[in-house]
C-alpha cells in the first residue's frame, strides 16, 4: 500500500484544516444530500462563499467516442443516457444534425409529432427541475413530490405514445418510429388541462411564496453581457435578458408554424431563472394544444439515402436546460467519425464557477444558485 | 449581417489564400484558416460582436498527421454561428488559448486538453476535467484520438469471463 | 432494605410517579416517538404520499419503535479527530435540558414535577437557554467542517431568535403580574392570555421556529448544504439521542406556548379528577399546535441566517418592545 494511500485510510475526512486567513474549503458532494453526481469545492469562511470549483466527470461514459463506433440508428440508444429526463430533446439535436448530413428532409407529420413529444418531455423535465429547486432553498420535499406527481400523466402520455416512460428511443434520423396511436388526442388535451390547473396551485404555494423570494431573488444574479461571454444556455440565458431560443431562432420540427413567444426576465437572478422554466412550461402547454390541433396526414418516416451529402454539420435544439448542439463530422461511412456533443449543463457549469467572483453569494445560497442553473451531471459528464 | 457578408468581410481582410475551405449555409459559416492567423482573426470576429462559444473540439486524422481544431462561436448581434477550423501537428499538438478572446471557451479547452492530448499554452486551468483523477496519458492514452483502443475497457457481459 | 423500598415508594408515590411516569420519561419517550411519527404521517399526507404503512399494520404505527431499535443496535462510530469526552457528553446530555424544563410545566391544578412556587418562567427560560450551549458543543467536539459551520449558525441564530422570545414572555409575566406558571395557568381561567397578550404571541410564534430549529429557521441543520448540521457525526444511539433531545425541545417549548397563552391545563369539564381534566386538555392542545407547527414547515422555504437575524432584530424585537410598552400602560390603565 503506498503512503498515500495509507493517509487516505486512516484520514478519510479532512479535519478543520484551514487555507489561511480562515478560510474552510468545503467538500460538498458527490455523496451529499443536494449535489447530485458532482462535487463542489467551495472555499468559505463559515458563511462568505469566495470561490467555487466544480468537479465533474463522476459518470463519463465517454459517449462521444462510443458513437464513433456506432451507425446513426444505433447511435440513438446509447446517446439518450445523456439526459434520461429530457431523452428526446437531447436526440432532436443528434437527429438534426444526421438530417443535415444527408439531406433529408422529414414528413410534416413526423415534424409535429416529434414537436409534441419533445414539448411532453420539456414539461417533465422542467417540473423535475423546479421541484429540485425549491427543495434546495430549504423546502420540506413537498414540492418536489408534487412535481415528481405531476409528472406521472405526462410519462404516461409518452408511453401511450412510444412504448417507454422514458428514453424512448423514438426519433430516427428521416422521421418517427410509428405513428400516434388511436385517442391520442383527447388523452393530451385532458392532461394538459390538469397540468395547466397544478401550475397554477403551484403559482399560488411557491412561485409567489414569501420566503423562497426571499431565498432566491437577488441571488447569484447573471448579468446579460457576462451571460453571452460566459456562454450560459437555456432558461439561464433567457433570465438575464437575451431574447435566445433554439426553437425561434432556429426553427426546426413544426416550430415555425406554431405561435409562441421566448419567455425572458431581466433581473437575471436564481428567482428568475425558475420563473423563466414556470412560464415556459405555460408555453409548452400551448405548443403541444396548437400542434395536435393541426396535425397533417401522412407518412411518418423516410429512409436515409445511402451516402451523406455533407462531410460535417452542426446542429443545435433546445432541451430542457438550453441548447445542445451537435458537430459531426463523417468520411462517408454509415459511422460519424467525430461528434462533439456541447451539453447545456457543461456550459453552465462554467458559469457558476465564475459567479462568486463577481457578487457576494452565501453558503446558504449555493444549493439554490446551482439547482436555478437546473444542473446535470450526467449531461455535463456524457 | 448574414454568413455570406460576413465571409466577404473576412476575404478582404485576410485575402483568399488565408479564409480556405470556406462553406456558407442557413446560419452557418464554416472555414479553415492557417494557424498563424487564427488568433488574428478570432479578435476581428470578436470585434464585428461574435461573442458567444457555444461549442470548441477537436478532430483527430491520423493520415495526415493533423489534429484540426474547431471554434463555433454564435453572436448575439447577427444570429448566425461561425465555425472557424484550423490544423496543428499531430506530433507536437500545441497552440496558444483563446481564453483572453471568448472566456467561455475555458471548459471546451480543458476537455479538449485531456481527451485529445492537445497542449494549450496560456490555459490557466489544465486539470482533468472528465477523466479520473488516477488515469495516466503515457500507459492509457487520450481517448478521442483515433489510435485510442477502448475494447480495453471493455467488461464482460453476464456470464462471459 | 425491601420494607425501605416499599415504604419510600408508598411516601412518595406521587412524586416518583410524575418523574416516571406523566409527565416524565415514560411521557417524553412516547411523546417523542408519537410526535416524529404524526409529523411523518401528515407531512406525507401533505406531500401526496402514504407515510410509514408496514410496520404495525394501521397506519404504520410502529416504524418509529422499529427505528428506535434499528437505530440503538447500529455501532456508535468516534470521529478520530474528535474531542471524545465532550462528544459523547454532549450527546447525552442535550434531551436532558428540555426534558428538565418540562418538569416545570402544570399539567394539572398543583400538578408539576417540581411545584416549585415562585420563579417558574424565568427558570424556565434559564434552562433552556442551556439547550444551544450543547449544541454548540456538539457541533465543536465533532471536528468536522460542517458540523462547525452548523454550530456557528446556531449561535447566530440564538441571538435572533431568543431575545425576543425572552420578552415576549416578559410581556406576559407583566400582564400577569407574577412568574409563577401555576398562577399564569390559574389566571386564564376565564380569558386565554392569547388575547390581551395578542402581539406577545405573534413574537413568541415567529421565534418559536427559531428555538425549536425547525423549517422555515432549520438554518443550523440546513440538509442542503450542511448535510446533517451539528449533528452529522453521530450515529446509532447516539443520533437517536440528539434527536430525541431535538423533539423534547419541541415539546418545550410548545408545552409553554400552551401555558402561557392558550390556557394551559384549563378546559371544559370532561373528567371528574381535575389532574386528568387538566391533562386531557394539554394534550389536546398539543396536538392542535404541533399539527399547526407542522403546517408551517411544509409551507416555507428555509430563511438565510442573515434574514433571521434581520427578521428577529429589525422586525421581533421592536414588536416585542411595543407589547410591553402596550401592556404597562393597559396594566396601569386598570384595564
Amino acid at each position: 500500500m503506498s503512503h498515500d494511500m495509507q493517509r487516505y485510510l486512516t484520514d478519510p475526512f479532512q479535519e478543520i484544516t484551514e487555507l489561511g486567513e480562515g478560510l474552510f474549503r468545503l467538500n460538498i458532494g458527490p455523496q451529499l444530500p443536494i449535489s447530485g453526481q458532482g462535487r463542489f469545492l467551495v472555499v468559505t469562511d463559515g458563511e462568505l462563499v469566495y470561490d467555487i470549483e466544480v468537479d465533474i466527470g463522476y459518470s463519463h461514459r465517454g459517449i462521444e467516442k462510443i458513437l464513433e463506433y456506432k451507425n446513426y440508428i444505433q447511435g440513438v440508444v446509447p446517446l439518450e443516457r445523456m439526459v434520461m429526463l429530457d431523452t428526446s430533446n437531447i436526440l432532436m439535436g443528434f437527429v438534426r444534425a444526421v438530417e443535415d448530413l444527408y439531406g433529408v428532409e422529414p414528413p410534416p407529420r413526423a415534424k409535429y409529432i416529434r414537436t409534441i413529444i419533445n414539448e411532453l418531455n420539456r414539461i417533465s423535465s422542467h417540473l423535475y427541475a423546479l421541484g429540485l429547486f425549491a427543495e434546495s432553498a430549504g423546502w420540506n420535499p413537498a414540492v418536489f413530490i408534487w412535481t415528481t406527481a405531476d409528472r406521472e400523466p405526462i410519462l404516461d402520455l409518452l408511453e401511450m405514445i412510444t412504448g417507454a416512460r422514458w428514453s424512448h428511443s423514438f426519433f430516427i434520423p428521416g422521421g418517427v418510429r410509428a405513428d400516434l396511436p388511436n385517442g391520442i388526442k383527447e388523452r393530451i388535451l385532458d392532461t394538459m388541462d390538469y397540468i395547466e390547473k397544478r401550475l397554477e396551485v403551484y403559482e399560488d404555494a411557491w412561485i409567489y411564496n414569501e420566503t423562497f423570494r426571499l431565498r432566491t431573488e437577488g441571488v447569484g444574479v447573471l448579468p446579460r453581457d457576462k451571460a453571452i461571454e460566459w456562454g450560459a444556455a437555456g432558461p439561464s440565458l433567457r433570465a438575464s435578458g437575451v431574447a435566445y431560443d433554439t426553437r425561434k431562432n432556429e426553427p426546426y420540427s413544426a416550430y415555425p408554424e406554431l405561435d409562441f413567444k421566448i419567455v425572458t426576465h431581466t433581473a437575471g437572478d436564481s428567482y428568475a431563472r425558475g420563473w423563466v422554466r414556470f412560464e415556459e412550461m405555460k408555453v409548452s402547454i400551448d405548443l403541444i394544444r396548437q400542434a395536435i390541433e393541426n396535425i397533417p396526414e401522412g407518412r411518418v418516416k423516410k429512409t436515409l439515402p445511402p451516402r451523406p451529402v455533407k462531410q460535417e454539420a452542426l446542429a443545435r435544439a433546445e432541451t430542457g436546460r438550453g441548447e445542445i448542439n451537435f458537430y459531426i463530422y463523417t468520411e462517408g461511412r454509415d459511422k460519424p467519425y467525430r461528434v462533439k456533443i456541447s451539453p447545456a449543463s457543461f456550459r453552465n457549469f462554467f458559469v457558476i464557477e465564475q459567479l462568486p467572483k463577481i457578487q457576494e453569494i452565501k453558503l446558504a445560497d449555493v444549493p439554490p444558485l446551482l439547482y436555478s442553473f437546473d444542473p446535470w451531471f450526467l449531461d455535463a459528464d456524457r | 449581417m448574414n454568413p455570406l457578408e460576413l465571409l466577404n468581410l473576412l476575404k478582404e481582410r485576410f485575402g483568399d489564400e488565408k479564409i480556405l475551405e470556406a462553406r456558407v449555409e442557413d446560419r452557418r459559416l464554416f472555414f479553415k484558416v492557417p494557424y498563424e492567423s487564427a488568433h488574428e482573426i478570432a479578435s476581428l470576429l470578436r470585434e464585428k460582436g461574435f461573442d458567444m462559444p457555444i461549442t470548441m473540439g477537436g478532430t483527430d486524422f491520423p493520415k495526415k498527421k493533423v489534429i484540426e481544431i474547431f471554434y463555433s462561436i454564435w453572436s448575439s448581434i447577427h444570429d448566425f454561428v461561425v465555425t472557424m477550423k484550423f490544423d496543428i501537428s499531430r506530433d507536437e499538438p500545441k497552440y496558444k488559448t483563446f481564453i483572453d478572446i471568448w472566456p467561455g471557451v475555458h471548459n471546451f479547452e480543458r476537455e479538449t486538453w485531456e481527451l485529445l492530448g492537445v497542449e494549450i499554452e496560456g490555459h490557466p486551468r489544465l486539470k482533468l476535467l472528465l477523466l479520473p483523477e488516477d488515469w495516466s496519458f503515457e500507459e492509457e492514452g487520450y481517448p478521442l484520438r483515433k489510435d485510442f483502443d477502448p475494447s480495453r475497457y471493455k467488461r464482460p457481459w453476464g456470464d462471459e469471463e | 432494605m425491601l420494607d425501605w423500598i416499599i415504604e419510600f415508594v408508598r411516601n412518595n408515590f406521587q412524586t416518583l410517579f410524575r418523574i416516571t411516569f406523566f409527565p416524565g420519561l415514560t411521557f417524553l419517550f412516547v411523546f417523542t416517538i408519537f410526535a416524529v411519527w404524526f409529523q411523518r404521517k401528515y407531512l406525507a399526507r401533505l406531500m401526496l404520499r402514504m407515510g410509514p404503512v408496514h410496520a404495525g399494520k394501521v397506519l404504520g404505527w410502529l416504524q418509529l419503535i422499529a427505528d428506535a431499535f434499528k437505530l440503538m443496535t447500529k455501532e456508535i462510530i468516534l470521529p478520530k479527530y474528535a474531542y471524545k469526552k465532550l462528544f459523547l457528553f454532549s450527546a447525552i446530555t442535550l434531551p436532558v435540558i428540555p426534558a428538565a424544563a418540562i418538569a416545570l410545566i402544570p399539567f394539572g391544578p398543583g400538578y408539576a414535577i417540581f411545584n416549585l412556587p415562585g420563579y417558574t418562567a424565568p427558570l424556565f427560560l434559564g434552562i433552556m437557554s442551556l439547550y444551544p450551549i450543547f449544541i454548540i458543543l456538539m457541533g465543536w467536539a465533532s471536528n468536522n467542517k460542517f458540523t462547525l459551520i452548523g454550530a456557528f449558525r446556531t449561535i447566530y441564530l440564538d441571538v435572533a431568535g431568543e431575545i425576543p422570545i425572552f420578552l415576549a414572555v416578559l410581556g406576559v409575566m407583566i400582564w400577569a403580574g407574577t412568574y409563577d406558571l401555576q398562577t399564569i395557568v390559574e389566571m386564564q381561567r376565564s380569558m386565554w392570555f392569547v388575547i390581551p397578550q395578542f402581539l406577545g404571541f405573534i413574537v413568541f410564534f415567529i421565534s418559536y421556529f427559531a428555538m425549536i430549529e425547525k423549517a422555515p429557521m432549520d438554518i443550523p441543520e440546513a440538509e442542503t448544504e450542511l448535510v446533517f448540521g451539528y449533528r452529522t457525526e453521530y450515529t446509532g444511539a447516539l443520533f437517536l439521542d440528539t434527536m430525541m433531545g431535538d423533539y423534547i425541545n419541541v415539546l418545550a417549548w410548545t408545552l409553554l406556548m400552551i401555558t402561557l397563552y392558550f390556557g394551559g391545563y384549563n378546559g371544559p369539564q370532561i373528567f371528574a379528577d381535575p389532574i386528568l381534566n387538566g391533562a386531557f386538555w394539554i394534550l389536546i392542545k398539543l396536538i392542535i399546535l404541533l399539527t399547526i407547527t407542522f403546517t408551517v414547515i411544509i409551507s416555507y422555504a428555509r430563511l438565510r441566517i442573515d434574514q433571521a437575524i434581520r427578521l428577529g432584530w429589525y422586525y421581533l424585537i421592536p414588536l416585542a418592545l411595543a407589547n410591553i410598552v402596550l401592556t404597562v400602560i393597559l396594566k396601569s390603565l386598570g384595564v
